[in-house]
């Protein structure tokens, strides 16, 4: 027995290397959680603060609005470029690029169909033939 | 004699050792990468939260009320080019005679800690292409984390339920409506 290697012969304490282990890798499995949740609970507001919802919502918005004051003067073309020109603007101020396009208005029915178009660079959204229905819709 | 080289003793103990020593500097390593990304971006919740109580704070303002209509329009269309702080609209329910009555309706719907400052941003004349920013409230000057949160508003001429300050009337027209952009700007005390 002399020639055999201790580290090879000795078993003793075996239940406890073992749950050694397995305690080191539950740490580790919990450290990795821990920081995928941090890295989560940093990356959602950033998210929020930097995509431009408020602006998408508010211009679509206010074109409804535009749309159910009176649907027909849509197709006023000096009209819609006062609204246009000025919503331009005051979005360009900020670095938003906007712009509207009436693509068709039927003052019978009382609907309308329009290009909105947005974007701030990272962001850009597009609604292609947003339809307006100024009877059943409520503003 | 037994020299360092030649004793066999205790290896096991010397391996779990170094293993134990390896694992715990791999775990402070993960846990402290974790807290160097999120340390500065704790306030960014603070932020968006703060933008959240904002567009809340407005969207109450601009939502079609059956009886008094949009108040933040009402608010809008009766401003008659004052100067900060001057009274701009007192005869709607949430409003009070005895200062701004915008400025009273917001202080409502903030918090006490948030304070706010108002601007109404148009395009004076289309033709020019000028924009026009006015302070209608202020509060002081905005701390480093202020956040700003925006409407637009739009005046049409001869639009039942919202007469027109006479300075409005000057520059709403029939074929010329004016687009006003509300900035509520909000930071923490």
């Amino acid at each position: 027995m002399a020639g055999i290697n201790p580290f090879v012969r000795d078993e003793g304490g075996q239940w406890i290397l073992l749950s050694g282990l397995i305690i080191a890798v539950g740490l580790i499995v919990l450290s990795i959680l821990l920081n995928q949740a941090m890295m989560a609970g940093g990356r959602s507001p950033e998210a929020i603060l930097k995509f431009p919802k408020d602006d998408i919502r508010e211009f679509r918005w206010e074109v409804h609005r535009w749309a159910h004051h009176n649907v027909s003067r849509l197709s006023d073309g000096a009209y819609i470029s006062n609204l246009t020109n000025q919503t331009m603007l005051l979005y360009g101020s900020r670095g938003i690029s906007v712009n509207l396009s009436v693509l068709d208005v039927n003052a019978t029915n009382q609907t309308a169909n329009l290009t909105l178009f947005i974007t701030d660079g990272p962001t850009t959204c597009n609604f292609r033939r947003e339809y307006v229905d100024c009877i059943h819709e409520s503003i | 004699m037994r020299t360092l080289f030649h004793d066999v003793q205790g290896q096991l103990h010397t391996i779990e050792g170094l293993a134990a020593a390896g694992i715990m500097i791999a775990t402070l390593l993960l846990v402290m990468e974790g807290a160097v990304v999120v340390t500065p971006q704790t306030g960014l919740v603070l932020d968006a939260n703060l933008k959240q109580i904002g567009d809340d704070a407005l969207t109450v303002l601009d939502t079609n009320d059956p009886f008094d209509g949009i108040i933040l329009k009402h608010y809008v269309a009766l401003w008659n080019n004052t100067t900060t702080n001057e009274i701009i609209y007192d005869t709607i329910i949430f409003g009070n005679s005895s200062g701004n009555a915008l400025n009273r309706s917001l202080s409502y719907l903030l918090p006490d800690d948030v304070l706010f400052n108002l601007d109404f941003i148009y395009v004076n004349d289309s033709t020019t292409d000028e924009v026009t920013v006015r302070r209608v409230i202020d509060n002081g000057e905005p701390g480093v984390d202020a956040v700003v949160s925006r409407r637009l508003v739009t005046l049409f001429a001869n639009e039942s339920g919202y007469p027109l300050s006479a300075y409005w009337n000057s520059t709403v027209f029939l074929n010329d409506p004016q687009v006003v952009e509300v900035r509520l700007t909000l930071w923490q005390v």
